[in-house]
C-alpha cells in the first residue's frame, strides 16, 4: 500500500473528501544519454553532482560539502543540504551568485556537447531548474548548435516554473547551451539538474474527460498481472489528431513513459499539496474519437514488453542457475523502454538468494517465464507505482494487517457480492524429476558446406548433458577449440570448414519423470490440479499446493465498489466491514475510475 | 568588533523564513519587488538611512524608496552575515581571555564569509572546535544549555550564540571593574594597564 500522510488518510474519512487533482505527464524525450554520449562545457561550476537532493548524515568525510551560503539557503529545521562531487555531472551549480537584482554577470553558460548527432524528432527541450529549492531562472536563451553553428535559438522571459519547456522545431544537432541571463531570487547560484531532450504533455482534471485505472495480480501467479491506464482528454483545436501537421502527435510515439500524479490540496504542514505518483506506463496505443474533440490514449505497465519468447534460455544441469540470475536474464534479453531503467529499480527480495532452477525453460514467453519463477518462489510478481517490478514475498502479503484499508458502509456505494465457489476435496500438484541417462546417445546434428570459419549453434533434441562432439570435413582454428560454450540445451560451435562438413554431437540425455503429491482438504468435490514445470521436488510441489490452499480455502469471492482512495494496491489487504463481522480481503483487481475524486470497482478473495 | 549574538530563533522563525522565501518567489514570478521581511535589521537600517537625509532631500520620497530593496538575510537561516558573526565574536573572545588572566587559545582560527560561498563540513568542524576551545577558556562548560556539538537546527545555533553570550559577559564584568578606578588613576594608562590596576594580573 502506498505510504502517505496522516493528514491524506484523516482526508479520506471525511464525509466529503478534500478537492483533489490528477495529473497526467505524458512525456516525448529522448531516452536517457549515457555518460559517455555529452561532454559539458560552462561557466565555473560549484558542483557538478548526482545527489543534489541527497541528505548526508552530518558525522562524515571532511570534503563533503555542507551547505552554501546563498542568502536564506540554509534554513534552520535540518541540517542543511550535502553535496558529494559525484561522477557523473548531472547537476550544475554554478560559482557565482545572482547579484540583488537577480541578473548574473557575466551570464551563466552551461553547454553539452554530444558525441552523436541527435534525433531532431523530439520537440524541444525541457530544463529541470533547483526542484530541491523551488528556485529557477526568470530569463535565459537556449542555443542548439550543429558543428559550432547556431541552428536553432529560443530567448525566455520572466519563467515562472521549475521545469519549463522550450518548444523548438529542430534539425539534427551536437550541442545545446543554455545562458542565464536572471534567477528567481537575489543571491542564490544558478541550478540545472537536468536538461530533458523533448518535452511533456501535462494533463490534469480540466483537461482529462475520463480516466480508467485498471490493475491485477493473484497471490499464486495464476494469472499474468496487468495494468492499464486509459484516459481521454479535450482536443478542442485538434492538437492531437494524427493528420493535424502542426499538431504534437509527429512527436508522441509508441512507448513514450506516461505518469500518474494524485494531488490533495492544502494537505502538506505549511499547506502545500499532498502528492503521490500513481503509476508508471507506456504508451501504447492512441486515436481520436469521431467528434474530432477528444483524443484516448492507452498505455501499459513494463510487464507488457515482455510478451515476446524467451528463446536464449540458459541452463546447466550440475550448476543450475539462480532463480534470480535468470529474472536478470530475462530481463537484459527484452527489448524494454530506454526511460526506465528496469534491472536498476527491479525488487526481488521475495526470491530467495539461494533458489536455483533445476529445469529448463524453454517454449514459453518472457512474461510466462517470470511468472513460473515468481510462482516458483511465492513471491508474487505486479508493477510498482514507479514503474519497477517487484517480486516481494507472499508471506509479506499474508503478514500484513488488513486493517490499514477498511471497506465499510461508510464508502461502499454497494453491499459486497460474495460468490462461494465449490468445494474441492484436495490439490494435486505436479513436479518433475530430472536424472542423468545411462546410455550416450546422438542428441543433436549438423551438416552443411562452407570455406573458411564457421560458427554454430546446435540445440540438443532434449536437455542433455553433453559428451563429445563428431565433426568431419571441418578443422579447428588455429589456437582455438571447436567447442566454444556449452549447457544442458545445446553447443556453440566455431571451426575452419573446407567443404562439406558434418557434425554429431553425442550425450546423455536428461530423463524427466512426472510425480504428483495431493493435498486433501475435504471429502467431497473434485481435485484442482496445479502444475509448475519448474517444480522438481516435492517440498516445492507442496509448497505451491499450500500456497494455494491458503488462498482458496475460504472459497469466497468478494466482489465491491467504494468510494476509494488510490493508495490501495491489487495484493494489498483489506477489512470488508459487513453485517455480520468483518472479512479480511487479498484484492486481485481493482479498476479506479476519476470524476473530481476516485470511485473503485474490485475484487478479491477472502483470506480464512 | 563584537556582535551583538542572536539568542532567541524560534521555530516560528524557521517557519516563517520558508513561507517568506516561497512568498518572494512568487512576487517576483508576478513581475513585484517583494515587500521586505520585518525584521528588526530591515527596519533599523532603513531607519539610519533616514537620519542620513535632509528633510529637504526627503521631501517627495516614498517610504518605499528608503526601504530595503533586496529581501533581508533571515532569522530563521543562517547567511554569512551569521557565520561571520559569530566568527568574529570567537575571535573577540579569545583575544579578551586575557582579561581573565588566561592567553588566547591558539587554536582558535576563524575565516571571513561571502555571500554563496560553499561550507565545507570541515567548517562547520572547525567553527563548532573553536566553540568548544572558548568554553574552556570561559569555563563554561555546564553553563550552556547543550554544548554547541552540531549545527542541525535552530536550536543548535541559539546555544553557539548563547555560549559566546556567557562569555561576553565575563569580559564586561571586567569593564565593570574600571568603576573602582578613578579618572585620575586612568590617565595615560593603557587598557591592559588599567585592567591590571583592578588587581588581576595575567596568570
Amino acid at each position: 500500500m502506498l505510504e502517505v500522510s496522516q493528514a491524506w488518510l484523516d482526508n479520506q474519512r471525511k464525509t466529503i473528501v478534500g478537492e483533489s487533482d490528477v495529473i497526467i505527464n505524458l512525456g516525448a524525450v529522448d531516452p536517457v544519454i549515457r555518460r559517455e554520449d555529452v561532454s559539458i562545457v560552462s561557466s565555473t561550476p560549484e558542483v557538478y553532482s548526482v545527489p543534489y537532493n541527497t541528505m548526508s548524515t552530518f558525522f562524515s568525510e571532511e570534503s563533503l560539502r555542507y551547505t552554501t551560503l546563498e542568502q536564506n539557503m540554509w534554513v534552520l529545521d535540518q541540517p542543511p543540504l550535502a553535496f558529494t562531487q559525484d561522477d557523473f555531472p548531472t547537476v550544475y551549480i554554478s560559482k557565482e551568485i545572482s547579484a540583488g537584482d537577480r541578473s548574473f554577470s557575466p551570464y551563466i553558460t552551461y553547454k553539452v556537447n554530444f558525441t552523436e548527432l541527435r534525433d531532431p524528432s523530439y520537440p524541444g527541450f525541457t530544463l529541470v531548474w533547483d526542484k530541491v529549492g523551488g528556485t529557477f531562472a526568470t530569463d535565459f536563451s537556449i542555443r542548439v548548435y550543429r558543428a559550432d553553428t547556431i541552428v536553432a535559438e529560443a530567448h525566455v522571459q520572466n519563467n515562472r516554473s521549475v521545469e519549463t519547456f522550450v518548444p523548438l522545431q529542430l534539425q539534427q544537432y551536437d550541442a545545446v547551451e543554455v545562458i542565464i541571463r536572471k534567477w528567481i531570487l537575489p543571491y542564490r547560484k544558478a541550478v540545472i539538474e537536468k536538461i530533458k531532450l523533448g518535452g511533456s504533455e501535462r494533463f490534469d482534471k480540466r483537461t482529462i474527460i475520463s480516466l480508467d485505472w485498471k490493475m491485477s495480480a493473484e497471490p499464486t501467479t495464476s494469472r499474468l498481472p496487468t495494468s492499464e491506464l486509459i484516459f481521454k482528454v479535450i482536443d478542442l483545436d485538434g492538437k492531437f489528431d494524427p493528420t493535424n501537421p502542426d499538431g504534437v502527435m509527429q512527436y508522441i510515439k509508441e512507448r513514450n513513459p506516461v505518469t500518474l500524479d494524485v494531488a490533495y490540496k492544502g494537505l502538506g504542514s505549511n499547506g502545500e499539496d499532498e502528492v503521490h505518483r500513481m503509476g508508471t506506463w507506456f504508451l501504447s496505443e492512441w486515436d481520436i474519437e469521431r467528434s474530432g474533440k477528444v483524443a484516448r490514449f492507452v498505455a501499459r505497465d513494463v510487464l507488457s514488453f515482455l510478451e515476446g519468447d524467451y528463446d536464449m534460455p540458459h541452463f546447466d544441469y550440475y550448476y543450475p542457475p539462480l532463480a534470480r540470475g535468470v529474472v536478470l536474464d530475462i530481463l537484459l534479453d527484452a527489448d524494454l523502454p530506454p526511460h526506465l531503467d528496469v534491472i536498476g529499480t527491479l525488487v526481488f527480495t521475495g526470491i530467495p538468494e539461494n533458489k536455483k532452477i533445476r529445469r529448463p525453460l524453454s517454449d514459453v514467453s518472457k512474461l510466462e517465464a517470470l511468472q513460473l519463477i515468481a510462482n516458483l518462489t511465492s513471491s508474487p510478481m505486479r508493477v510498482g507505482r514507479e514503474g519497477e517490478i517487484r517480486f516481494e514475498s507472499l508471506e509479506d502479503v499474508w503478514a500484513t494487517s488488513s486493517q490499514e484499508y477498511i471497506i465499510d458502509d461508510f464508502n461502499q456505494y454497494s453491499a459486497p457480492k460474495i460468490t462461494l465457489l465449490p468445494v474441492i476435496q484436495g490439490i494435486i500438484s505436479k513436479y518433475t524429476t530430472i536424472e542423468v541417462d545411462e546410455e550416450l546417445e546422438v542428441i543433436g546434428s549438423a551438416s552443411g558446406s562452407a570455406q573458411g570459419v564457421v560458427e554454430l549453434y546446435i540445440k540438443f533434441d532434449t536437455p542433455s548433458i553433453l559428451n563429445s562432439v563428431i565433426l568431419t570435413g571441418a578443422s579447428n582454428e588455429e589456437g582455438g577449440r571447436i567447442i566454444r560454450s556449452f549447457d544442458s540445451l545445446g553447443v556453440k560451435l566455431r571451426f575452419i570448414a573446407h567443404g562439406d562438413y558434418s557434425i554429431e554431437v553425442k550425450g546423455r540425455p536428461l530423463v524427466e519423470t512426472e510425480h504428483f503429491i495431493r493435498v486433501p482438504l475435504s471429502n467431497t468435490g473434485a481435485f484442482q490440479t496445479i502444475e509448475n514445470p519448474l517444480a522438481t521436488t516435492s517440498e516445492e510441489a507442496y509448497d505451491l499446493a499450500y500456497d494455494l490452499e491458503r488462498f482458496i480455502k475460504s472459497r469466497q469471492i468478494v466482489d465491491l465498489e467504494w468510494r476509494s482512495d488510490p493508495r490501495l494496491n491489487v495484493l494489498d489487504k483489506v477489512t470488508v466491514r459487513g453485517k455480520y463481522g468483518d472479512l479480511s480481503v487479498v484484492m486481485t483487481d481493482i479498476h479506479y475510475t476519476y470524476n473530481g475524486n476516485f470511485r473503485a470497482r474490485g475484487r478479491g478473495r477472502v483470506i480464512a | 568588533m563584537w556582535l551583538t549574538p542572536i539568542t532567541d530563533r524560534t521555530l516560528e522563525d524557521v517557519i516563517y523564513a520558508r513561507s517568506k522565501v516561497k512568498e518572494w518567489i512568487a512576487a517576483y514570478s508576478r513581475g513585484e519587488t517583494p515587500i521586505p521581511a520585518v525584521t528588526i535589521e530591515g527596519y533599523e537600517s532603513s531607519w539610519i538611512r533616514l537620519y542620513s537625509h535632509l528633510w529637504g532631500d526627503m521631501s517627495d520620497t516614498r517610504w518605499g524608496d528608503l526601504a530595503p530593496t533586496v529581501p533581508p538575510d533571515l532569522k530563521g537561516c543562517v547567511n554569512a552575515s551569521d557565520l561571520n558573526r559569530i566568527e568574529g565574536n570567537l575571535d573577540y573572545l579569545n583575544g579578551r581571555i586575557i582579561f581573565k588572566g588566561g592567553f588566547p587559545d591558539k587554536r582558535v582560527v576563524v575565516k571571513t564569509w561571502k555571500r554563496g560561498e560553499v561550507v565545507q563540513y570541515s567548517d562547520v568542524r572547525r567553527l563548532l572546535n573553536n566553540a568548544l576551545y572558548i568554553m574552556g577558556l570561559y569555563d563554561l562548560y555546564g553553563a550552556v544549555p547543550i554544548h554547541p556539538v552540531t549545527i542541525r537546527d535552530y536550536e543548535g545555533m541559539n546555544n553557539l550564540e548563547i555560549m559566546t553570550q556567557l562569555a561576553k559577559e565575563q569580559v564586561t564584568a571586567k569593564w565593570e571593574q574600571l568603576s573602582s578606578l578613578s579618572w585620575g588613576d586612568m590617565s595615560n594608562t593603557y587598557w591592559d594597564d588599567a585592567i591590571s590596576q583592578t588587581g588581576r594580573t595575567p596568570r
